[in-house]
């Protein structure tokens, strides 16, 4: 063996061995859910759905699973509704310095770490009497979710076509007609993108989530930490399992898309 | 000179910048500046007092534990970066010279993990490290030890458990910049006869430097702020930054101590992000 080849080689062999530990955790939450024991054992013996009905009826998962994917879709739609207009602004403004710091502020949530935002958020709330209520949450989620939207939108703005719209607006049509027939269709791949990273950033916010709540309004993260805490059986590898399928599931409709390469800038 | 439909195209930026301005001002600006308000107040018994105090930023001079946090803290996120470079580099490497059609897939499997609840992966460590976890049980089985090894609840699980959460941030970085990379400029240096060890050290490498960097900044300053990963990991042994703030605010209820911590740790950040814009300057400047 030459050295080229040699060096090819030890290469796959590491990266080999680094997908495995980028997946094991993942793959050992999926065995462990299917356990009949409530402990880890090896060699590993019997199999069992009883988690996966004990999850189900369990009171403490499925409250804050329907909440946690009410306040994602919420906190997504919340915030397309204000991306779009701050993104044809930007588009409108002259590059320089304004624009930077603009540009800069929306990015924000995005920089500032989740752990500040959300003490900040903590004294904010507590002062206005939002700890603890689906608004304040919602707001937090919204919070930390636009970035991604208005990353998304911004990047199909930036491309939309001038004379298309110079276009339509020569034959006629007024501001709002060429928003919906010629800039809106064009900005909804990025809309898309946007929103379903939006949704899943949302869905995985544990930090904020914790800072901002109590008890009446967990969310699934936190249901899934606090029974951890707890209790600690086979029950959270059920609940976690069906995130782990679920995490799966929009991979493959983001790749199909081919959005998968975009992920770098999706800071948890 | 400002025409009228000059003041109309102002007036309509301002009027669509509108919402998203509150919003931010009202959630994110607004908070942050009473947070660091409270980090100049004093407190006693869960009360924050009127009045101007440096105490809270003394104590964290003063106190050496809290030098301790900081060290720690700072040291955890160094060592997770390096291992994140060291583990993302043959893998971003094999992606950049994957074919096309192996390379989707080689992509999401990088890519998946992230999209799969922080809580769920790190609890999937906890079944790997804990006391009674697979590492322990396996070795317990095959007589290697007698008494469990202690891999969770301490530094081992923080580190291994950050670098597997945040490694896929490093990966599509450093594979970003290796893709980019010109195949004549390896090829020229393989013909002009340098070995493949070579031609990595004085043409890849350099080459990727911009993705190392962007990396390595971004997996830092995700790991000084990582709150999940410290706190179901590490444990109550471990000193960490935002483990601290946590106890501090919602178990001792010391708003004003914890938001002080808090402060320090955005200011690195915040620090580390211009730093990061530079360095990105200057090396788009080379290239």
């Amino acid at each position: 063996m030459n050295e080229a080849s040699t060096w090819t080689s030890l290469r796959a062999l590491a990266a080999a061995a680094v997908y495995g530990f980028l997946i094991i955790p993942m793959l050992v939450v999926v065995l462990f859910s299917f356990s009949d024991k409530s402990f880890f054992t090896f060699p590993p013996s019997g199999f069992s759905l009883k988690w996966y009905q004990a999850a189900w009826n369990s009171e403490r998962f499925l409250g804050p699973a329907v909440r946690s994917i009410v306040l994602a879709t919420l906190a997504t739609l919340l915030t397309v509704a204000i991306s779009i207009p701050a993104a044809l602004a930007l588009r409108k403004m002259n590059a320089g310095r304004l624009r930077a710091a603009v540009e800069f502020l929306f990015l924000g949530p995005l920089i500032v770490p989740a752990l500040i935002i959300g003490i900040a958020l903590l004294y904010s709330f507590s002062k206005v009497g939002l700890i603890d209520t689906f608004g304040g949450l919602l707001a937090a989620h919204a919070l930390i979710v636009f970035p991604f939207v208005f990353r998304a939108v911004l990047t199909s703005v930036v491309n939309l076509r001038q004379h298309l719209i110079d276009a339509s607006e020569i034959l006629g049509a007024g501001p709002f007609y060429t928003f919906r027939r010629i800039m809106l269709p064009s900005l909804v791949p990025g809309l898309a993108a946007g929103a379903i990273f939006a949704f899943i950033v949302s869905l995985d916010q544990f930090t904020v989530s914790l800072f901002v709540t109590q008890s009446e309004q967990a969310v699934l993260p936190v249901a899934i930490y606090k029974y951890l805490y707890d209790v600690n059986d086979p029950v959270v590898a059920a609940v976690s399992t069906v995130l782990v399928v679920f995490g799966f599931a929009v991979a493959v409709v983001i790749d199909r898309l081919g959005w998968l390469r975009h992920l770098g800038g999706t800071a948890g | 000179m400002s025409t009228a439909t000059e003041r109309n195209r102002n007036w309509a930026i301002w009027a669509l910048l509108g919402p998203g301005l509150v919003f931010i001002a009202g959630l994110l600006l607004v908070p942050i500046i009473d947070m660091t308000v409270i980090s100049f107040r004093g407190e006693s018994f869960g009360q924050i007092l009127p009045g101007f105090t440096l105490a809270n930023y003394a104590s964290l001079v003063r106190d050496s534990t809290y030098a301790q946090i900081f060290l720690q803290t700072f040291a955890a996120a160094a060592l997770v970066t390096v291992l994140c470079i060291l583990l993302g580099f043959p893998v971003a490497s094999l992606i950049a010279d994957a074919p096309a059609r192996w390379r989707g897939l080689l992509y999401f499997l990088v890519a998946a993990p992230l999209l799969v609840n922080t809580v769920v992966r790190t609890y999937g460590w906890l079944l790997i490290l804990g006391r009674k976890g697979v590492i322990n049980e396996t070795l317990t089985w095959a007589g290697a030890i007698d008494q469990p090894l202690a891999l969770s609840g301490n530094y081992i699980g923080l580190i291994i458990g950050g670098t597997q959460v945040f490694l896929p941030f490093m990966i599509l970085s450093i594979a970003t910049s290796l893709i980019a990379i010109d195949r004549c400029l390896i090829e020229s240096s393989t013909i002009l006869g340098a070995g493949p060890v070579r031609t990595f050290l004085e043409v890849t490498l350099p080459l990727a430097m911009p993705g190392v960097i962007a990396g390595s900044v971004l997996v830092f300053s995700l790991m000084l702020g990582a709150f999940v990963t410290p706190l179901i990991l590490g444990g109550t042994a471990v000193k960490y930054v935002s483990v601290a703030v946590f106890t501090d605010a919602l178990v001792l209820f010391n708003l004003p101590r914890a938001t002080a911590l808090a402060m320090v740790l955005l200011l690195a950040v915040l620090l580390l992000y211009a730093l990061q814009k530079r360095a990105l300057r200057r090396f788009e400047y080379y290239a």
